[in-house]
């Protein structure tokens, strides 16, 4: 079987800080669209 | 599993997200009390306007509470009645239904939004703050200034009654992560050329359909450019669509993705495909349903858009077609599945090569999808057409569609993946950050890909919210192999990025885009703009951004599915064959940076979602 990691002892650091980047925008547009957008439309109910 | 710490957290961080996000779907319903349109009511759709329920069409009822009631009925091209005026600022009860086929309603600007589909009375409640109307047969809503700002939209208007390098490169790719503490055998070349064969030839049958439905992706544009045309006509616009979809969604990917699964098999296990017959067989099965699809097609006689949704009827050829191509596609299935059966009778004790871990998975995602699809035809839609029953039940037809339908996607989808996890961090110079989370990302789509569909059906009356709930959360965690495989496949680039960073790689001018021939680049560069793994960036790339649009679909903003998969479809397929004709050479200049074009992607593809999915833009009229 291939080696678990393929890291060399080095973590990936830079791979980190653009996933955290990426997350941040993720999220921070799904909370924006949910609260500015859909809920400020007004609730529709059963 | 030995992961990396970094990566841990990242994987942690991923659950937060989706826990999170499901945290604010369940405050908003249990607390807020928001739900969609998810009444469950029947009727007779041939005497809409007999029943008494219906009575009070077009003028509205104050109820006891104080909430006004508004009962329009949705028929092809307009709305009964075409206008009602309400009170500003009272809180509004809809009921609807359709008496032909299924449309939609929307209200622009606020969350009113439901599918009226034959049969079913949707229901539900809204605020709408100012005056509104319908008119001219054309559903417009007056939102200060009218007509401008807002509109509810009547989606479906049918004009149908009911009824770096080189090939060795390549190989070397996807072989190499078959691992090896003993080498793989050799293929030998008259088998290798067999398997070419078949390869070319489901190739071959996909790039013909993707021709054949750009021709009708010709005829729709020239339809819409409402040029006065002889061969203009409604009938011949819906063809088109329908032909369109058809071939691209369900004939152009499989056979594409049936070929290439070929080539992976036998590369990675290192042995030949066997069963050839059964492959051919089946091959030949499908090409008979795609032919008898599109002669029901062209002929005129199965213009139901390729969701082929009832009531809206086809020929049975139609039907009968496309069930053919699903059971040539399951003997392919049975054909990679027992190749792999082979290798491991051969080499016990060994993982199976992620490239074909990977495409098993593809395969099983597939068997699973296809299922809801079998069961709509075989029981549902075939019988139908031929007049053995007399009616059919669009909601259940809807959910069976979608069971198969949004699943459909990750069957486009895996293998990019496979090329993304075995090719890219090779050609880069590298190699796969972490071979057990690849796994482990192929495995979490066999698991969590075929139970979402019905958030396809969120805005479907007929559905117990507490359904569209639960599919709500199935949906927000599928984000979760997405989100590992961006860490994965950034962190190989990574590292190539470190191991090479003092080499450089001549550029092949036939196997880059973006880059003129003969320059100089670094390893990753050269992977990132690689002509064979180009198209899995797009897929990549545009399947993470679909992934937050059904994160928002699922939390924020339900709509009808097929507005949204009409934007990611063509921002996806379109984009992606735009690839190739990116520029090559360019002077004085050595083209853009992969990072840059990536953004560029993301520009891309937030603009038809904006436009077309959030804000809810409705198909244009004929």
């Amino acid at each position: 079987m291939a080696r678990d990691n393929a890291h060399d002892g080095r973590h990936p650091s830079g791979t980190l800080a653009v996933v955290f980047i990426y997350a941040l925008l993720f999220v921070g547009g799904w909370i924006a669209m949910y609260l500015l957008v859909f809920l400020s439309r007004g609730h529709v109910t059963p | 599993m030995n992961i990396d710490f970094y990566e841990k957290v990242w994987m942690w961080v991923a659950a937060v997200v989706v826990v999170a996000f499901m945290a604010f779907v369940g405050v908003s319903t249990f607390a807020a009390g928001i739900h969609p349109p998810s009444h469950v009511e029947t009727i007779d759709p041939a005497k809409v306007f007999q029943d008494q329920r219906f009575s009070r069409l077009g003028t509205p009822t104050e109820l006891p509470d104080g909430t006004i009631e508004v009962q329009p009925a949705a028929l092809m091209f307009s709305f009964v009645p075409n206008e009602i005026r309400v009170p500003a600022g009272r809180r509004i009860r809809f009921r609807m239904t359709s008496a032909d086929v299924t449309h939609g309603f929307m209200v622009s600007g606020t969350n009113a939004n439901t599918m009226l589909v034959p049969g079913y009375i949707s229901q539900f409640h809204d605020d709408v703050r100012h005056a509104w109307r319908l008119s001219r047969g054309l559903p417009r809503v007056l939102w200060k200034r009218p007509p401008r700002h807002a509109r509810a939209h009547h989606r479906r208007r049918h004009v149908h009654v009911p009824g770096g390098r080189s090939g060795v490169t390549w190989r070397r790719s996807l072989m190499a992560v078959t691992d090896t503490a003993k080498p793989v055998q050799a293929v030998a070349p008259t088998d290798r050329s067999g398997i070419r064969r078949l390869a070319i030839a489901n190739i071959g049958v996909s790039v013909a359909a993707f021709g054949v439905a750009t021709a009708m992706a010709l005829m729709q544009a020239l339809s819409r450019a409402n040029l006065d045309l002889p061969f203009r006509t409604p009938d011949m616009y819906y063809m088109s669509v329908t032909a369109h979809g058809t071939l691209m969604a369900l004939v152009y990917t499989t056979f594409f993705i049936m070929g290439f699964g070929y080539v992976v098999a036998e590369r990675a296990l290192g042995r030949p495909v066997p069963y050839r017959a059964v492959a051919w067989g089946s091959f030949w099965l499908a090409v008979a349903g795609t032919l008898s699809t599109v002669m029901a097609i062209l002929s005129f006689k199965a213009t139901v858009l390729y969701t082929f949704y009832p009531p809206l009827k086809a020929h049975p050829a139609f039907y009968i077609g496309l069930t053919l191509v699903v059971v040539g596609s399951w003997g392919w299935s049975a054909v990679l599945l027992l190749a792999l059966r082979l290798w491991r009778r051969e080499n016990r004790g060994r993982a199976i090569p992620l490239a074909m871990h990977g495409f098993a998975a593809t395969i099983i995602v597939w068997l699973l999808a296809t299922v809801g699809v079998a069961a709509e035809m075989l029981f549902q839609l075939i019988p139908w057409s031929l007049g053995l029953t007399k009616t059919v039940d669009p909601v259940l037809a809807r959910m069976l569609f979608w069971w198969f339908g949004h699943p459909l996607v990750y069957f486009w989808l895996l293998p990019a993946y496979v090329i993304w996890y075995t090719v890219l961090p090779r050609a880069a110079g590298g190699r796969l950050f972490s071979d057990p989370l690849g796994r482990l990302v192929f495995t979490l789509f066999i698991l969590l890909s075929t139970p979402v569909g019905l958030h396809h059906q969120f805005m479907d009356p007929g559905i117990p919210s507490g359904w569209k709930l639960l599919h709500t959360f199935n949906t927000l965690w599928i984000l979760y192999p997405s989100f590992v495989t961006a860490f994965t496949i950034i962190a190989s680039l990574e590292l190539a990025g470190r191991a090479g960073q003092h080499r450089v790689v001549r550029l092949d001018s036939t196997a880059s885009v973006g880059r003129p021939a003969g320059v100089e680049r670094h390893p990753v560069d050269a992977a990132l703009c690689d002509r064979r793994v180009g198209w899995c960036h797009q897929c990549l790339v545009r399947h993470e951004c679909d992934g937050a649009q059904h994160v928002v679909d699922s939390g924020a903003l339900p709509h009808d599915g097929r507005q949204r998969i009409r934007a990611h479809v063509h921002g996806r397929l379109v984009l992606a064959g735009s690839e190739p004709a990116r520029p090559t050479t360019r002077a004085g200049t050595d083209g853009q940076s992969p990072a840059l074009y990536l953004v560029s992607r993301y520009a891309a593809f937030f603009n038809p979602h904006a436009h077309h999915g959030c804000h809810g833009h409705a198909t244009p009229g004929l």
